[in-house]
């Protein structure tokens, strides 16, 4: 990764920021900026994060596990819940994990103080990542800085519990937050070629996402005549982020532009250009020495808006010097997410206002009751009066009543079949079968 | 006994892949002799039916034109072979009390109750193509070849219906009077055609399944005890093949076809020797790479689907049992390699592919199953003259001629 090597590459900017440190209009610049690594997959981003050495960046893992926080590597290391885990972890479940956190809650304070901006990094689906993640960042909100929240999804394999629980604490996120930037896990399938480890595929996940956080960390730090800023970003991601992708690419020489462009039609994490088409917002922010000219932009933007037809878009541009000849283009995309809880849970969340947080909200409301899926014996019918069922029955509160989900059209990806050759013809049909239809597409044959 | 002009039949066939026009000569004895053959390639047509009508009649006329300097006569009547998705057939029943004293069965009595069989309900729109007489039935006697003078109470019939859209067949007739100024004499079932250049006596009377696998249309007619008993058409055919391949393989109709032809089979064989065949491009670049398996895997799924509708369908008129005689199969899918095999599987009955049988003047290169339904157009027709100039027969007899000498 190329900004590995940048250690040392803004140092310029904040001496001379320090030098100035009395003058409010300066200060705007020198952003105090703080990623919080919740969970084990959030201090193992940190960690990365934290070994890129950006400047003007505190790093801080969060961890109920005492043995993973000590692996990671960060500026400050906290361990939450010390008596409600005694360190060893919230063993999948997010209640354990919000009440860790509600109890270190003065040490997570501390640590938000002073901060304009504050990156939150977690893997949402286990106890700590989803639980904890929520109260910190209302945390981090109190003491008034801006919250952006980046966010794995588990993998499809790990199951329709943690899967669930992902989701809800996804939506907490989305109240609390400024903005959040979610990425599903199973959107690196592509990127990961055949063969490779599932340690190896963990670490190329964690290294994306310190990749994603670092360049928006200089996104919003360098300087330029059409900055970004933290409010671009909020705003494209406030209210419709769940799907979300971040690629930086970077090309050199006289063709950048068509090489970019290239570059983010075969990149994987935009599925090879595809996911611009169902983005509702793109960022793109193009950072260079200052040598960027209108007709680069336009035909890197030309072919963005291509893609993305119905999309929002914010351009950026920033300028570095160490760059020297190199132009780099962040592209953020963020996408409606087809998350299967949220009809059923949009009423609840309708009542639910920032201000409850976080000791109202509570991940065992609408947690399945596992007890009666887990055995295979079924629980004796419960001994119930008469005059019970009756005021069971009387009952008109719209809580008692069961409210089934609304099912959704699962959407399917049909191969376009063209009736080219005999679009003319009236078709054949035999027996409800168009038969001008390949024998091999009826009988749903795959062909690889 | 005919002058030249009367001597002269013309068989037509607009095809899927191919116009085909042949001009043949009878002689004293009425017994066809060809004389010339045009043929040019077919794009104005998709599954037997005419969807571009300019460029059918221009490859019509190419057509004609060549038959027409090789016979050096020039074509004015022709025979029409017709197919398409609209041609259907199905029996109906036709019913007659000999009123009589005697119970004499007479020759107004067999033409009363034909003429009763045919007043039958097709749908709205649609025509009748042919009617086939089957056997008479005298009280309850079936089988009856020829009931005249016999004695009886009721004489029943079938007969065998073949009836399509009157506009569908229409079309062409009126494309070939209107623009190139042919009359058309009679319009013929092409699988019917087929069926009669291909079966011998014998073969007609065990019962035989006639397949022509054209480039637009499947056509099948079965043949039982010298009767013509059932036939219809599967707008499926090598057309599809050819798209089906243009589709799963995502090539270029023109490639996916090329691609059949050197490739195809009925069956994929059991080990393909080189799995991966590079396509190159005009320039001869590499272009594709594509995968015999699939190759295979889409040709054999088609042409077993389509093969087993026919099954099907005479499954459930019962006929499928009374096919002794086999499988004869003609068209351009004949061609296909192993199409025998897997023919012999699917219905379980020996097949062979069909050679034009009994029509002098056949060059060997007419002996190809190409040109069976033309050829069939031509027995078709010779039969038709030589019965409807000689004022002896009737009606009767001109229906038992043209489709009772079929089978006798």
């Amino acid at each position: 990764m190329e900004h590995l090597e940048n250690k040392e590459e803004t140092t310029d900017m904040s001496q001379q920021n320090t030098d100035n440190k009395s003058d409010c209009v300066n200060k705007h610049h020198q952003l105090n900026i703080k990623v919080f690594g919740v969970g084990n997959a959030g201090c193992r981003v940190v960690s990365r994060i934290h070994n890129v050495g950006l400047n003007n960046l505190q790093t801080i893992g969060i961890n109920t596990e005492a043995p993973a926080l000590e692996k990671c590597e960060a500026n400050e290391r906290v361990l939450i819940g010390v008596n409600a885990t005694c360190g060893m972890g919230t063993g999948g479940d997010p209640e354990r994990g919000k009440n860790a956190a509600a109890e270190s809650a003065q040490q997570i304070r501390t640590l938000c103080e002073g901060a304009d901006i504050i990156l939150i990094v977690a893997g949402l689906g286990c106890g700590t990542g989803t639980g904890a993640t929520p109260v910190i960042a209302s945390y981090s909100k109190e003491a008034g800085a801006l919250v952006l929240c980046m966010v794995t999804l588990p993998f499809d394999f790990e199951g329709g519990r943690c899967m669930r629980q992902a989701f809800m604490g996804l939506r907490y996120l989305n109240q609390i937050a400024n903005g959040v930037i979610c990425v599903p896990n199973e959107s690196f399938s592509k990127l990961v070629p055949k063969g490779v480890t599932f340690y190896e595929n963990l670490n190329l996940i964690n290294d994306y996402l310190a990749e994603g956080i670092c360049s928006l960390i200089r996104l919003l730090t360098y300087p330029g005549e059409m900055n970004t800023t933290f409010g671009d970003l909020c705003s494209m991601l406030r209210e419709k982020h769940s799907r979300s992708a971040i690629a930086t690419v970077s090309a050199k020489g006289e063709n950048r532009a068509l090489q970019i462009c290239d570059k983010l039609s075969t990149h994987p994490m935009l599925e090879k250009g595809n996911n611009f088409s169902d983005a509702e917002s793109v960022l793109v922010n193009f950072s260079s020495d200052g040598d960027i000219t209108t007709d680069e932009v336009r035909t890197i933007m030309d072919f963005i808006k291509r893609s993305a037809k119905k999309a929002f878009f914010k351009v950026g541009e920033s300028v570095n010097p160490q760059l020297s000849g190199q132009l780099n283009v962040t592209v953020l995309t963020a996408a409606p997410a087809e998350n299967p809880y949220n009809q059923q849970q949009q009423t609840q969340s309708a009542k639910q206002s920032l201000q409850e947080y976080p000791e109202s909200y509570s991940f065992q409301s609408e947690e399945p009751s596992s007890k009666s899926i887990g055995s295979s014996i079924p629980a004796p019918a419960p001994v119930v009066s008469n005059e019970q069922i009756s005021s069971i029955y009387s009952q008109k509160n719209p809580a008692n009543i069961i409210k089934m989900p609304i099912l959704k059209q699962a959407k399917f990806d049909f191969e376009v079949v063209s009736h080219a050759r005999f679009e003319k013809t009236s078709p054949t049909i035999h027996k409800g079968q168009n038969l001008d239809v390949p024998t091999y597409a009826r009988r749903c044959i795959k062909l690889n | 006994m005919f002058n030249r002009e009367s001597n002269i039949i013309v068989g037509l066939e607009i095809g899927t892949s191919k116009v085909c026009c042949i001009v043949a000569e009878l002689d004293d004895k009425g017994v066809p002799t060809i004389i010339g053959i045009g043929q040019s390639r077919s794009n104005g047509v998709r599954k037997s039916e005419i969807i571009d009508q300019e460029r059918a009649i221009e490859e019509v006329s190419i057509a004609i034109n060549e038959a027409e300097q090789m016979s050096d006569v020039e074509v004015k009547n022709v025979y029409l072979a017709v197919t398409g998705s609209h041609i259907k057939a199905f029996t109906c029943n036709g019913f007659h009390p000999i009123h009589a004293a005697s119970k004499v069965i007479t020759q107004a009595d067999v033409d009363e109750v034909i003429r009763n069989a045919k007043t039958v309900n097709i749908p709205p729109g649609d025509m009748i193509v042919h009617s086939i007489r089957q056997h008479f039935i005298v009280d309850q006697k079936e089988d009856v070849i020829n009931p005249l003078d016999m004695l009886g109470t009721k004489l029943e019939v079938n007969i065998l219906i073949v009836h399509g859209s009157q506009s569908r067949v229409q079309t062409p007739v009126r494309l070939l009077k209107n623009q190139l100024q042919i009359e058309v004499d009679n319009v013929v079932f092409s699988g019917l055609a087929s069926s009669l250049a291909l079966l011998n006596k014998e073969q007609k009377e065990i019962g035989t399944l006639v397949i022509d696998l054209g480039a637009g249309t499947t056509d099948y007619v079965v043949t039982v005890d010298g009767l013509v008993k059932h036939c219809g058409v599967i707008a499926v055919g090598g057309d599809h093949i050819t798209n089906d391949l243009a589709q799963g393989l995502r090539l270029p109709i023109g490639q996916a076809e090329q691609l059949k032809i050197k490739f195809g089979s009925a069956i994929p064989p059991a080990n393909i020797p080189d799995k991966f065949v590079v396509i190159e491009n005009d320039l001869g670049l590499k272009a594709k790479t594509i995968n015999l398996e699939h190759l295979y895997l889409i040709m054999a799924l088609r042409i077993e689907e389509t093969l087993e509708l026919i099954r099907q369908d005479l499954q459930e008129t019962g006929i499928i049992d009374s096919l002794r005689g086999g499988v004869v199969l003609c068209g351009g899918g004949a061609r296909i390699p192993r199409i025998l095999e897997l023919t012999e599987h699917v219905f379980q009955l020996p097949a062979m592919i069909g050679n034009p049988v009994a029509i002098g003047g056949i060059s060997s290169a007419l002996k190809q199953p190409e040109f069976v339904t033309p050829i069939g157009l031509i027995k078709f027709a010779s039969m038709f003259k030589r019965k409807s100039v000689s004022p002896r027969y009737s009606l009767t007899d001109y229906l038992k001629n043209i489709f009772g000498t079929f089978g006798k």
